[in-house]
């Protein structure tokens, strides 16, 4: 039997075409399945090389139907392996707009594991300043009000 | 998005990076946001000699807690789930233990009250003029 194929479109307009059960982990491409079916998905927030990250993210965690069940169980262990090798290979910049088409398509599972990097990155930061050159956020703090956050959450020893 | 990447991180370092910009400072004073927090714990269960944090995320997760001190959690005689605080109460004296920033506090008993017991934790409102 054939599995069914469904075409999803990056920013730039390029195709990919993948199996139906692949691309419904995202909820959102799943509602758009029945309510628009035999139509190609433009996702136009998308970069090529994104879609295709996420694709390749998606096409490991498909369960397999004809599997019956919990046939993923037993290889939970490797699959959680496969995905922190997954998301440490990817750049920074581009972890964040993975982690951003993990929120837009809504995949619950690999927003999670986007989300535990950068908390990672975050947690294995030295101070303030670090954080914000990596992530680039500006300080809107003045002196006196870092002081004042910092004099009330000064623990007695 | 933000909130949904600082609750990966660990409460011990958000304290630490409380100062790196307004919003983030807004959000660790948020109810919300520290319910919603990965290590936010539903309820505490104890064995004999250890101690574990149960969370609902919708999945159950056990973590262990370690209290700061070694081989402590043998010692205990009996511990107080309270405000979100653990009360332990010992041969001698409590501790009041912080498992979100791994503090702990000792409470030490005047020789004059040689027993006490551990019953919960309360606020006292000191008003200066």
């Amino acid at each position: 039997m054939s599995k069914k194929m469904i075409v999803l479109k990056s920013s730039e307009g390029v195709s990919f075409v993948v199996e139906e059960a692949v691309a419904r982990q995202s909820k959102i491409i799943s509602f758009l399945v029945e309510e628009f079916p035999d139509r190609e998905l433009p996702l136009t927030n998308m970069t090529s090389e994104i879609l295709r990250k996420t694709i390749e993210y998606c096409k490991k965690h498909v369960v397999e139907d004809d599997g019956g069940g919990d046939s993923s169980s037993s290889s939970s262990g490797d699959l959680k392996e496969w995905d922190v090798k997954f998301v440490a290979e990817i750049d920074q910049p581009r972890l964040m707009d993975l982690l951003m088409a993990a929120n837009y398509l809504d995949i619950p599972s690999l927003l999670d594991v986007t989300c535990q990097k950068v908390a990672d990155t975050i947690a294995a930061c030295n101070d303030e300043k670090e954080i914000r050159a990596t992530f680039n956020i500006e300080n809107d703090f003045t002196e006196e009000e870092v002081e004042a956050i910092r004099m009330e959450n000064q623990y007695p020893i | 998005m933000i909130e949904e990447i600082l609750s990966h991180v660990p409460p011990i370092s958000l304290v630490r990076f409380r100062t790196v910009c307004k919003r983030w400072n807004v959000l660790l004073n948020d109810k919300t946001f520290l319910n919603n927090h990965k290590f936010t714990f539903r309820f505490i269960l104890t064995t004999k000699s250890k101690i574990y944090s149960v969370s609902i995320d919708p999945k159950i997760l056990v973590r262990e807690l370690t209290l700061e001190v070694p081989g402590i959690e043998s010692h205990i005689k009996h511990l107080v789930d309270c405000n979100e605080f653990l009360l332990c109460g010992m041969d001698k004296g409590a501790a009041v233990w912080n498992p979100w920033f791994k503090q702990s506090r000792w409470i030490k008993v005047n020789a004059s009250q040689p027993s006490s017991q551990v019953v919960g934790v309360g606020y006292v409102i000191i008003i200066t003029t």
